[in-house]
């Protein structure tokens, strides 16, 4: 007879099971934007939403339809361009265990037995438990997993990897912690749990499991920098990084825990019974896994903080989220309105560039002269030379009875070099030794345009200068025989 | 030319393609709702501005070589790598802030009001970086893109902090951008031209003639001199010149001197000249023009 009630019983619970799933839009209760990124915005205007959507029990509702959903920014509803479900299943995820292993991981579930040498009643054996039956279920060699376990500092057990057994092994390099370290840095853990985890790709995934309270030691050396709970959510959000917290047992700090869970996208759980991890694992797991990916054409309103509103409607009810995300530009927005007379810039401009270039930066100057480039910061003097009948010699040196003088320079005599002139053509020479002239010592030279002179710690250059005439004279020297020789070939 | 003329001439010049820059891009930024995207929008931005600065700056260089022909290939090429180098900088910079932007964003308000005009800047920056290169690139020198890239960089920031920190100051002001394409044309032309002057390793300056006291930076890998405008060094205005007569070197050892087979040769310290490695304080001869060699 028992028997018989019991096939009665089930049958009954498998019947209620069925109504549930054959009416799975009644069962929805939560949407949650649990990422939004605007990576691709500059690539194709799109930006990428992921939902959650869940019932009553925090069970993923899978099969929704596209038309469901409605994308509004700005206020103005948006076209959606892609609809995807469960689309971290094909993705895969990067999921980090951080699990608390303090004193207090190491008492019953209720926490009465504090000091018992049976680990099978332990908190964090339950814990373990868990994380191997949900390594168990991780098929997907996509997925990636982490374990870092924390008291007063964090300690990375396994890396990120898709080899789910090194978790498990991980696992058992955790153990109970000494009196020093009886200190929960929560926060702290939290903030380098993103920073290890924030380099992954895809969906980033932490879950976070606690008994107790933020719990710092002051001065602790292995955070020199304090994020605190604000930093970390700060960061995890940045980041991209989805953060589902489960408090253990009445002493957890389940306000707290679920501010980090709802600011960064993901969901808080309390549980008072260890046994129950397991499942809340699997929860969270599959939760991930089920999320929706609706990605929009972005508007182009000039602003920087734009809200994007996700509705679900089923029937009269209907759920709704909310998220922002940046767009703004390197040189901000445009004005209300716009002025026309600015424009008389671009001819203006291009005017004073025309005059620029007609400067060119010519010397205009003919005469012949000498150039001393100031030695020691002192400015350059242009000399020039006025080389009359009466006087065809000038005479350099560093006094003023020269006729060309060089101060400053206490080397120079009253005469140190003459310069001589005779039918334009200029000739130096050294009055008692030889002078450099293009770095070499000569005794007497006939000048050329540019050469460099030196005497006593000045340089001074001679320039004949331009002269028209001369020009002139030299084109007529040369034309004649040109004539001639055209003349005797035409002959 | 002096150091500080230098600077000045790019200075004014950077200031004028900011002066024109500007009215476009308002009218760029005045119908952002109308583009369909972020990407082309930033495309059009890029080349407003890109078109004008790199135009500008070309032309720039032009003006500072001697010949005319330099005047028009400088803005031709200008603008064509200055518009590529906007839209670059333009697409870059967006990139930068958006990703900068992103992360600031769910930063707490203390920190946002210092990283917001940061990452901002850093977009100006990028965009700067991309003018500046491109200035480089139309010279097909390593050193020039170096000095380009660094100049613009810097420029950049300091333009696009300033805009932002006015931006602050005065919320309401619409000159404000002004402002600040001015300082970005302004700092890309200064640094661009102190920078250029600090990097070179050596300068030629020419002693006598038309272009007297003219002073050439050696910042080329290969500079070559003659009368044919093509070359980095064109004489016009001196007699004697081949067309191309001289080729400076940069090596190793330092920089070399090779006569590029010219009618009546090269003169180094008045001795006629194959190959030779320069010293400071040499003097070149090259047609009727007499060079200064110096080191820095």
């Amino acid at each position: 007879m028992p028997k018989v009630r019991n096939t009665a019983v089930f049958s009954f619970l498998f019947f209620i099971t069925v109504i549930f799933l054959c009416v799975p839009r009644a069962q929805c209760d939560a949407l949650r934007i649990s990422q939004i990124d605007n990576s691709s915005l500059l690539i194709n205007q799109q930006v990428h939403l992921y939902l959650s959507v869940t019932d009553e029990n925090g069970k993923p509702v899978k099969n929704l339809t596209e038309d469901q959903f409605s994308v509004y920014e700005m206020g103005k509803e948006r076209e959606i361009d892609m609809f995807r479900r469960g689309v971290n299943i094909n993705q895969g995820i990067n999921l980090l265990l951080v699990l608390d292993n303090s004193g207090s991981m190491y008492w019953d579930g209720t926490g009465e037995k504090k000091n018992s040498s049976d680990s099978s009643i332990w908190r964090i054996t339950y814990a373990k438990d868990a994380v191997v039956s949900l390594m168990n279920q991780m098929k997907n060699p996509m997925d990636k997993v982490g374990l870092i376990s924390f008291n007063v500092k964090p300690d990375i057990q396994t890396k990120l990897t898709d080899e789910k057994v090194e978790v498990v092994w991980g696992l058992d390099s955790i153990g109970k912690p000494s009196e020093e370290e009886a200190y929960t840095e929560l926060y702290e853990t939290l903030h380098e749990s993103v920073d290890y985890l924030r380099t992954a790709g895809g969906r980033k995934i932490i879950v976070l499991l606690s008994d107790g309270q933020d719990f710092p030691l002051d001065d602790n050396p292995n955070f020199p920098e304090r994020h605190g709970m604000e930093g970390a959510i700060e960061f995890a959000q940045a980041e991209g990084v989805s953060i589902f917290t489960i408090g253990l047992s009445a002493k957890a700090d389940r306000k707290n825990l679920r501010r980090i869970a709802e600011e960064t996208g993901g969901a808080s759980f309390s549980v008072y019974d260890p046994k129950k991890l397991k499942t809340l694992y699997e929860l969270i797991r599959e939760q991930v896994l089920n999320e929706y990916l609706v990605s929009f054409r972005a508007g182009m309103e000039p602003v920087e903080k734009k809200a994007v509103e996700v509705v679900y409607r089923e029937g009269d009810n209907a759920l709704s989220a909310e998220r922002y995300y940046f767009s703004g530009t390197i040189f901000g927005f445009g004005h209300e309105r716009i002025n026309f007379w600015p424009f008389i810039f671009i001819p203006l401009s291009v005017g004073l560039v025309w005059v620029l270039s007609l400067i060119r930066f010519e010397r205009k100057k003919m005469d012949p002269s000498l150039t001393v480039f100031g030695h020691s910061g002192k400015k350059t003097i242009v000399h020039s030379l006025p080389v009359t009948r009466g006087r065809s010699e000038l005479t350099i040196g560093g006094t003023e009875s020269s006729d060309i003088t060089i101060s400053g320079d206490s080397k120079l005599t009253v005469s140190d070099a003459k310069i001589a002139e005779k039918d334009g053509v200029y000739t130096i020479s050294g009055a008692k030794t030889p002078i450099l002239v293009n770095n070499k010592p000569v005794k007497t030279k006939v000048l050329r345009p540019g050469d460099l002179i030196k005497i006593g710690d000045s340089t001074v250059v001679f320039d004949e200068g331009v002269k028209k005439e001369e020009k002139k004279r030299e084109e007529r020297k040369k034309k004649p025989p040109r004539r001639n020789s055209r003349a005797r070939s035409s002959r | 030319m002096s150091l500080i003329t230098r600077i000045l001439f790019f200075g004014l010049v950077g200031i004028f393609s900011g002066l024109a820059a500007w009215p476009c891009a308002e009218l760029v930024l005045f119908y952002q709702a109308w583009f369909p995207s972020l990407l082309v929008f930033n495309i059009v931005l890029g080349v407003t501005v890109g078109l004008f600065m790199g135009g500008c700056f070309g032309t720039s260089e032009g003006i500072l070589a001697i010949s005319k022909l330099k005047v028009q290939a400088g803005l031709v090429s200008g603008v064509i790598t200055g518009v590529v180098g906007g839209v670059v900088g333009f697409v870059a910079g967006q990139a930068a802030l958006l990703s900068l932007g992103t992360t600031l964003f769910h930063s707490s308000y203390a920190f946002q009001r210092i990283g917001f005009p940061v990452s901002k800047a850093i977009g100006w920056a990028t965009f700067g970086m991309c003018i500046g290169m491109a200035h480089g690139v139309r010279s097909r020198s390593g050193n020039k893109i170096r000095n380009g890239v660094l100049g613009g960089f810097i420029g950049g920031l300091l333009g696009g902090l300033a805009v932002e920190y006015l931006k602050i100051i005065e919320p309401e002001n619409e000159y404000v951008r002004l402002v600040g394409f001015v300082l970005l044309g302004l700092l890309i032309g200064i640094f661009y031209g102190f920078i250029e002057n600090k990097l070179a390793r050596a300068s030629l300056m020419l002693l006598n003639g038309k272009y007297k006291e003219k002073e050439f930076l050696l910042t080329q890998k290969m500079t070559n001199i003659g009368k044919s405008p093509k070359t980095e060094i064109g004489l016009e205005g001196y007699t004697k010149v081949s067309d191309v007569h001289t080729m400076i070197k940069k090596e190793k050892k330092g920089f070399v001197l090779t006569d590029a087979g010219a009618k009546i040769g090269t003169y180094v310290n008045d001795e006629r000249i194959g190959k030779k490695v320069l010293k400071d304080g040499d003097v070149i001869r090259v047609g009727d023009a007499q060079f200064l060699f110096s080191k820095k």
